[in-house]
């Protein structure tokens, strides 16, 4: 039977994506037998977490931040050896750091935040498009990569890029659909098999 | 066509059967007992094992036992020379499935593994009830035929949803309604068009059943009836002129969700014309339909299911559905509450009839 303290930093913990009760308890136990400068560092990391780290006022990626009145810059938007005519623009953070993965988007991005879905509340109005008009107009940007995902919402999102942006005159793409590197073929889902099918490219 | 053999089956927790572990026959199995013993059960636990899915709960979790955390059902089948174990595991809100031990890739691909059609007393709406039964039926054999169409028919439905929502929030003059029905006629016109396939297909086969199955001179038509423009530009100009209508009356008059395969006796509708009997040979003649098509698709004779048959039927017509079975050569399951008037023709011994007897979810040796 754990102790008042140790059952609440337990609940905590297994509120944590992808943990449970057990693994909750896992954690806590290590932290318990570690060296106790561990859970110290990671509670002053974690204690200024919302102070430090804020979306980067151009593009939605998260930026560290030296002081709260500091204005939240992202590293990716300050490299200067970004294209800087290039802007892929995505749902989530999490896409970013997947398209940062691959290491071969040599522009800047942008963050939705979200995709639309009036059944999630989601208009086009909750959407900061104005904000990446004027973005694209003020920084002479010529290519926009729509990487939204292959979703209904995704791809409805990507349609109504393509209304506001298609006028402003800069080359904009989608993101291809299809089968996995190094996979065989008979392991892709009928659905990514056709996708990648309908997008077959010249030899 | 390769036989196809459910071998063995272990059901855990699965509505009122707690803990079944039995081996079948390759032909006739025999079910038998009082109602609510859980004959039918056990038949939607085959189901279960064959698609993941229930041909009666729509949500998985209400298939567990009530109290229980997971029910499963485990199971051997034999396909030609090759046999495999299947799984698949239920509890509210999620099923697992594994062949082999391994997760395929989709649960379409599970689904489509081992061809399985069931007949139950429900299903008399296929001749009888709405378009809704039927769409369904275009559905399961368009699995086979597309194996996408699971998909596309989720994406056409989405889209669709996510329309009406924004006709509903926001009015006709809502700015991204031609992106959501860019979205609803792009792949409702995908749907559309398996559908029509499978439709072609069930007909042929459900119009020569018809034959051998109902009175001479008679003649069952069966057509797909698209419910929206199988064009995917004047699918779109259809949505968007419709936008009003389609918000006050809550939902879209015009796509696949009104599809129907249009049934007709001599020219004449079926609903509203056709007699009990009738309509029962016109849901027996789309079943065998069903059977051949599915079984076509695969190169196997799918397993059959049939759910307290016998009761539906007329005695004429029982004849002619046990002359389909005993044609169809492949594993059948039955139940019954009175396996004495199963008609299985010569048997010579369990290879050709196995018989087993319920009693409250215990199942054992007829």
């Amino acid at each position: 039977m754990l102790s008042p303290k140790l059952r609440r930093i337990t609940q905590l913990l297994a509120r944590l994506p992808g943990v449970g009760e057990k693994t909750a308890q896992r954690y806590l136990m290590f932290f318990l037998t570690a060296e106790p400068a561990l859970a110290k560092d990671l509670a002053a990391e974690l204690a200024e977490l919302h102070e430090r780290v804020r979306p980067c006022v151009r593009c939605g990626n998260l930026a560290d931040v030296e002081r709260p009145e500091q204005e939240a810059v992202c590293a990716i938007c300050l490299d200067g050896k970004r294209d800087p005519h290039i802007l892929c623009v995505v749902a989530r953070v999490h896409d970013v750091v997947a398209i940062e993965r691959a290491g071969s988007m040599r522009g800047r991005y942008f963050v939705l935040g979200r995709l639309l879905s009036p059944l999630e509340g989601v208009g086009p109005e909750e959407l900061p498009i104005p904000r990446l008009v004027r973005r694209i107009e003020a920084e002479g940007i010529t290519e926009v990569i729509v990487a939204t995902p292959p979703s209904v919402d995704g791809e409805a999102t990507a349609l109504l890029l393509k209304r506001e942006i298609g006028p402003l005159g800069v080359s904009l793409t989608r993101i291809a659909s299809g089968v996995p590197h190094g996979g065989d073929l008979e392991f892709a889902d009928a659905i990514t098999m056709g996708r990648a099918l309908a997008g077959r490219q010249k030899l | 066509m390769r036989p196809l053999v459910i071998e063995h089956v272990s059901v855990r927790q699965l509505r009122n059967l707690a803990a079944v572990d039995l081996d079948f026959g390759p032909r006739f199995n025999v079910v038998s007992g009082d109602n609510g013993q859980g004959k039918t059960n056990l038949l939607e636990a085959l189901y279960v094992l064959a698609t993941s899915k229930s041909f009666r709960a729509s949500r998985p979790g209400e298939l567990v036992v009530h109290g229980g955390e997971l029910g499963s059902v485990r199971g051997r089948v034999r396909e030609g020379d090759l046999s495999r174990e299947q799984s698949v595991g239920v509890r509210p809100g999620a099923r697992l499935v594994r062949i082999d031990g391994k997760r395929p890739p989709s649960l379409a691909a599970y689904a489509v593994a081992t061809p399985i059609v069931v007949f139950h007393p429900g299903e008399i709406a296929l001749s009888m009830g709405g378009g809704s039964e039927r769409r369904r039926l275009l559905d399961r054999v368009a699995l086979y035929l597309e194996p996408s169409s699971m998909g596309e028919l989720e994406s056409f439905a989405r889209a669709l949803r996510e329309r009406q929502k924004a006709l509903e929030v926001r009015g006709v003059a809502a700015s991204d309604l031609d992106q959501w029905e860019e979205l609803v006629a792009r792949h409702g016109v995908r749907v559309m068009a398996t559908r029509r396939r499978a439709a072609t297909e069930l007909a042929r086969e459900a119009e020569r059943a018809f034959e051998r199955i109902a009175a001479e001179g008679l003649v069952l038509r069966a057509t797909y009836a698209p419910g929206a423009p199988e064009d995917e530009s004047r699918f779109r100009d259809e949505l968007a002129s419709q936008r009003a209508r389609d918000m006050r009356r809550g939902g879209a008059g015009a796509g696949p969700h009104r599809d129907d395969l249009s049934l007709t006796i001599g020219d004449h509708p079926v609903r509203g014309v056709a007699s009990q009997g009738q309509h029962r040979a016109v849901v027996l003649a789309l079943k065998a339909a069903e059977v051949e098509v599915v079984g076509a698709a695969r190169d196997v004779r799918p397993v059959l299911l049939l759910d307290d048959v016998s009761s539906e039927l007329d005695r004429g017509r029982t004849a002619a559905l046990f002359a389909f079975l005993r044609a169809h050569e492949g594993q059948v399951f039955l139940t019954t509450t009175r396996p004495e008037l199963i008609d299985t023709g010569p048997t010579a011994g369990p290879a050709d009839r196995a018989d087993f007897r319920v009693v409250s979810g215990v199942i054992g040796p007829g």
